[in-house]
This record gives C-alpha cells, sequence and structure tokens, in this order.
C-alpha cells in the first residue's frame, strides 16, 4: 500500500519535540529565575568558619557555586516529573505518534535542558567568582580565573548531574502516573532503607558510584548507561498503555 | 590537550550560540527567545573579564600573613594534641606577624 506520506519515527519524533520545545519553552526562563535566586543567595557565602586565640581570631567566609548547582538539580527533577503530567503527555496525541515516539521527544527535550542547564551553572559560577572579586576588594584569590579544564570538567559533570536528575523525575513522575501505589511503595522504601542503618550504607555506595568518581570520562559513562537503562525501562514499562489513561 | 579541547569546547560554545540565535523560532515567544539566547552570552562574557582581572589586586603581603596564621594555627593544634600549648613567644611572634 503506498501513501502520500511515508512518516518514519526519526521525523516524528523530530517534530513532536520541536512543538513540545516551543509549547514548553517556560521551562527555560523557570531555570533563570531558579538560578538567579540562587546566585543571590550565595552572594552572602555559602559557608564560613571561624578559630581564635588570644587577640587572634581568623574568620573565612567560603563563595562556591554549590547552592547554584543544588537549586538546578532540584529544578531538573521537578521539570522530569512535570512533563509526565496527564495534559502534557495528551497533547502527543494531536500528532501520528506511538508511546516510544512521545518518549523520545520527551527525553531528548529533557537531554537539551540538562545540556542547557550544564552550560549556565559553570558559567553563572565563574560570574560568582568576578563578582565576589570585585565586591571584596580586600578578598584574596590565588585562582581568579578558571582553568579551561576546570571549564570543560564543570560542564561536562553539571550537563550529566542535570540529566541524570531529570531522568529520576521522569521516571519518578511515570511511576506516579502508572501507579500512585507502586510510586508511594518505592518512594517509602527508599527512604526507609536510607534511614535503616542497615541499609543506609548500601544506600550510600549507590549514591558514590557517582559523586566519587575521579575520572570525567569514566562519570560520563556511568551517567549515560543509567540514562539508557531507566529510559528503556520507563519505556518497556508503559509501552503497552492504552492510548489515553 | 584537555586545555585544547577547552578553548575548543569554548569555541563550540560561540558557534552554539550563534545557532541558537539563528534557531530561536523554536521559542514561542519572543521575550523567552532573546532571554535563552542572551542569558548564557551575558554568562559567557564573565570568563574573558576573569581572564582581564589584574594580578595586582592580589594582596601579596595579606597574603603572606594569612599563610602564616594558618601554619601557627596548625602548630597549636599540634601542641594542644600533645598536651604542650606554645610558649608565650611564639604566640607573641604571631602577633607580629599579624
Amino acid at each position: 500500500m503506498m501513501y502520500l506520506t511515508e512518516p518514519n519515527l526519526k521525523s516524528v519524533v523530530w517534530k513532536q519535540y520541536v512543538c513540545k520545545l516551543k509549547s514548553l519553552s517556560g521551562i527555560f526562563p523557570s531555570l533563570m529565575v531558579v538560578q538567579v535566586l540562587s546566585f543571590a543567595l550565595s552572594l552572602g557565602g555559602t559557608g564560613s568558619s571561624g578559630t581564635g586565640y588570644g587577640g587572634v581570631s581568623i574568620h573565612v567566609r567560603y563563595f562556591s557555586g554549590e547552592l547554584i548547582s543544588q537549586f538546578t538539580f532540584w529544578w531538573a527533577i521537578i521539570v522530569g516529573f512535570w512533563l509526565t503530567i496527564k495534559n502534557y503527555r495528551e497533547t502527543d496525541f494531536f500528532f501520528v505518534t506511538n508511546r516510544l515516539a512521545s518518549h523520545l521527544s520527551t527525553i531528548v527535550l529533557l537531554l537539551t535542558a540538562s545540556l542547557y542547564a550544564g552550560i549556565t551553572v559553570p558559567l553563572l559560577g565563574f560570574f560568582l567568582r568576578l563578582v565576589v572579586y570585585w565586591r571584596n576588594m580586600n578578598v584574596i584569590l590565588n585562582d581568579v580565573a578558571p582553568s579551561p579544564d576546570e571549564l570543560l570538567m564543570s560542564l561536562l559533570v553539571t550537563a550529566g548531574y542535570a540529566a541524570l536528575f531529570s531522568c529520576l523525575g521522569y521516571a519518578a513522575g511515570m511511576l506516579f502516573q502508572l501507579s500512585e501505589v507502586m510510586f508511594s511503595i518505592l518512594l517509602g522504601t527508599y527512604i526507609g532503607l536510607s534511614f535503616t542503618p542497615a541499609t543506609s550504607e548500601f544506600i550510600q555506595n549507590v549514591h558514590r558510584f557517582y559523586n566519587a568518581e575521579s575520572s570525567v570520562l569514566l562519570f560520563t559513562m556511568k551517567v549515560a548507561l543509567t540514562l539508557c537503562l531507566v529510559y528503556a525501562f520507563i519505556i518497556f514499562l508503559t509501552n503497552r498503555l492504552e492510548v489515553r489513561r | 590537550m584537555i586545555s585544547f579541547f577547552a578553548i575548543l569546547l569554548f569555541l563550540g560554545g560561540i558557534w552554539g550560540l550563534i545557532w541558537l540565535s539563528r534557531e530561536s523560532y523554536l521559542f514561542r515567544r519572543r521575550l523567552i527567545r532573546y532571554l535563552v539566547v542572551a542569558y548564557p552570552a551575558l554568562l559567557l562574557l564573565s570568563v574573558p573579564l576573569l581572564y582581564l582581572a589584574p594580578e595586582a589586586k592580589i594582596d601579596i603581603d595579606r597574603q603572606e600573613a594569612v599563610i602564616q596564621m594558618q601554619e601557627s594555627s596548625s602548630i597549636f593544634k599540634q601542641a594542644i594534641q600533645q598536651g604542650q600549648l606554645p610558649s608565650d613567644k611564639e604566640i607573641l611572634g604571631w602577633r607580629q606577624v599579624l
């Protein structure tokens, strides 16, 4: 049988991706708001320590982009979860589509947002350095300018973490849509295991699998592998759902 | 080698921004369109500005003082751990440094 147009998965995913980027472009300004807010909070310093003896006292105030990263990762989780809300999922069915194409276009959108976050977080961190440098005229900074290696590593690592957290949010959202009971059980189990002394070490080891990795290349590979596994699992789990659920 | 890749990445970032400004029709509203491009572009400006920060602003004398304070602090901690407090002469020496 011949058709005037032959849709293939690639073109359908691309069209849906463009449509989602247009209709959900609000996620980018929301990222900017979150980052500007965390930037403002970071200006006062993210930590301090002090020591003293007799007439000598030392007070050290730390400035870092840690808060900006944390806020951005929370934003990534929320965005991932938010895209699974029924109203957003159902807009896909205005197109000729299936579950796979819908998932793939959302995943590409999440990866784009993560990449954008990965670019802006280190840059905002460097901007923070610049502001702190000019605001505190007597501040002592040894390495004001970041080394190019630092820029590259920050970019890759932040984008990786943002992709990981948005994937987590998306997986949580899809599980929630699939079965609220199952989602509650899984969340409860995770929290329970984290606070039980016998199993908390296992949970910490899972966290260490990512955050204790010193090689950027290995970290990127771990993140890519996790993303592939989690997204494949979600696609497999929800592929047989009826069109509108 | 990594620095070379990082410089390439920086140039790639500029190219990406140019591409993004051309493809910005993907974003629905004009304000969002401008924001998405202008925000990283402004942030990107801070990187060369950091490199231009004059070295003279680093207060060498104060830096020396802090290094000496850190050394004194570690000696003091060691002395406490060993049950020996530093002598008054040493403490006076630190005060003179500061």
